[in-house]
């Protein structure tokens, strides 16, 4: 068996509705076995949604979701899963190693409770009752009961979400230590430096459909911005007419240029005698890429 | 698109240990929790200490009223114990999402619920275990210990309608601070017009004609037969209420499962 060509999560053809509102439509999605997958999309886009189908928590309107091929509620797909929910809290009154060795004990062959708790960088609050954690210990026992089972796929959702930007650095570091014993990992989340940092696929949902997907590489290319900012202060130029330019922010005094071409716009610039102030030249970023994605189906 | 062939992986554990581990952790949650713990305990003791223990020692029609009133307080006491933390657990575990990330282990939601019920009994048997020997020495009530064990087997059985009773409000409240309100009306007026506090017989008339229509007032009933006192009808009648009750809340409970499944996990 060639775990590369394993098919480990598919949606295919998915729809949800709740009510009148259409959370996920016609949502088609293929995830390999050892791929790390990072969904991207505004809140309300329906990553949740989507996870929730693919986890069986929620069942699909129309499609079909399947984890190795079974039906996501069957016991023997859920062997082979580890999840991580976005709201989901710990029971206050027991110890984090119980908590985690509880969990354990549900899965057919789990890891020993110490390396789960080293994984999450919790060694030292295995004693430590739940209601005495901090809310980015709490995210990081989490983690810890999301690979506890030795899952083969890794479900995270939404996890560094109210995580200083350190604790996430942190997060990201153990995620991508499980991604290196070849797991795969899907994870949700509107940090798009963390799908950058993480996933080697991105895909972007808006309004419950993929408007994009590919390698991080590949979407900056598709949109190709690059950011010029700078401050001025000045009579009035429309900077949205200046050859080039995508998009125009004006702010005060601060401007941001979005653009393919950055050296032909500060030929433009120059050339018109602006007097320009901090001027900064940002690369490729996604969140540009994002927002270009999701504004021209909007 | 080559599907993986799911073989079944060998358990490290079975259904059996799974399940013993799962009630460790409930029983170990319960305990450590004292706003839960306080009333279990101690709100029969205290009752028993001022309203018990001034007439224990009486005799009326050939019966020990501190037997009496023990026997109507372990009923009492078994209520609450299961009523309170089964509801408040279930509602407070929906609402955390705690119950939510457990569903998508592979554990099973029958594993899940089958702990819930044996920790909250084990509760209410050690609490009733507490009141009745701290009632027999404080109150000189001295029955033999197959008695005392009649006692109890009748209080576990008057209790099952109100498990049934707690899944349904749990899965019905929305989180602890609603489930809470919800059990304490439905509580403390029930069991005061079952007789549970004060003798049927010196409650106002409407209320005896109420009584038989409420399942505390059936189990209360026959745990008073155990330690002697009579009753006017046979102990078969007040259990095929209790069993009735069960069944009648069981399906409540079962419709409030549904409920809930139809809501958040379909």
């Amino acid at each position: 068996m060639n775990p590369m060509n394993t098919t480990a999560v598919q949606l295919e053809g998915v729809s949800k509705s709740f009510g009148a509102v259409k959370a996920v439509t016609n949502l088609s999605l293929t995830v390999q076995a050892g791929e790390v997958v990072a969904v991207l999309g505004p809140n309300g886009a329906g990553k949740t949604t989507a996870i929730s189908l693919m986890l069986g928590l929620r069942s699909p309107d129309a499609g079909s979701a399947k984890i190795f091929g079974r039906d996501p509620r069957d016991a023997s797909a859920r062997d082979r899963i580890g999840v991580m929910l976005q709201d989901s809290d710990v029971p206050s009154n027991l110890r984090v190693s119980e908590v985690v060795e509880l969990i354990g004990r549900y899965y057919p062959q789990p890891l020993p409770v110490k390396t789960a708790l080293e994984m999450a960088d919790l060694s030292d609050k295995g004693g430590a009752t739940c209601s005495s954690l901090s809310g980015g210990q709490k995210k990081r026992l989490c983690f810890a009961l999301s690979v506890i089972g030795n899952p083969d796929v890794l479900f995270l959702d939404e996890p560094t979400a109210a995580l200083d930007v350190e604790a996430r650095r942190g997060f990201w570091e153990q995620v991508s230590g499980f991604a290196a014993k070849g797991k795969t990992i899907i994870l949700t989340t509107h940090y798009l430096e963390e799908a950058d940092a993480l996933a080697q696929r991105i895909v972007v949902i808006n309004q419950g459909s993929i408007v994009a997907q590919g390698t991080p590489a590949a979407i900056k290319a598709r949109v190709g911005g690059k950011l010029v900012r700078f401050k001025w202060r000045g009579s009035s130029v429309d900077f949205a007419a200046l050859p080039n330019v995508t998009r125009s922010s004006v702010t005060g005094d601060a401007v941001e240029l979005f653009t393919s071409q950055p050296e032909a716009v500060l030929r433009e610039v120059f050339s018109r005698n602006l007097e320009i102030t901090d001027l900064e030249v940002k690369g490729g970023g996604l969140e540009e890429a994002f927002v270009k994605l999701t504004q021209a189906r909007g | 698109m080559t599907t993986n062939s799911i073989t079944a992986i060998p358990r490290a554990s079975s259904p059996l240990a799974t399940l013993l581990v799962q009630i460790k952790a409930d029983l170990l949650a319960l305990l450590r929790n004292p706003s839960s713990l306080i009333p279990t305990l101690l709100f029969p003791l205290m009752f028993w200490t001022f309203f018990g223990l001034p007439n224990a020692r009486q005799t009326q029609d050939g019966f020990n009223v501190g037997a009496y009133i023990l026997a109507s307080f372990a009923m009492y006491s078994v209520i609450q114990t299961v009523l309170f933390n089964l509801t408040i657990s279930i509602a407070t575990e929906r609402a955390s999402g705690w119950y939510k990330f457990q569903r998508t282990t592979p554990a099973r939601v029958w594993l899940l619920f089958t702990s819930k019920l044996v920790t909250v009994l084990l509760l209410a048997l050690f609490a009733v275990s507490v009141l009745l020997i701290y009632g027999s020495i404080t109150g000189g009530v001295s029955l033999p210990l197959g008695t005392w064990l009649s006692l109890i087997a009748r209080v576990m059985l008057g209790v099952l309608p109100f498990a049934a009773l707690s899944v349904m409000i749990g899965y019905l409240a929305r989180g602890a601070q609603t489930a809470s309100p919800i059990v304490n009306l439905v509580f403390f007026p029930m069991s005061f017009a079952s007789g549970l506090f004060i003798p049927l017989p010196s409650l106002p008339k409407v209320v005896q004609d109420i009584a038989p229509f409420l399942p505390a007032y059936h189990g209360g009933q026959l745990a008073r037969v155990a330690v002697g006192v009579p009753s006017a009808q046979p102990e078969l009648t007040h259990v095929i209420w209790l069993l009735g009750f069960t069944a009648l809340f069981l399906i409540l409970a079962v419709w409030a499962y549904k409920r809930d499944e139809a809501s958040n996990y379909r």
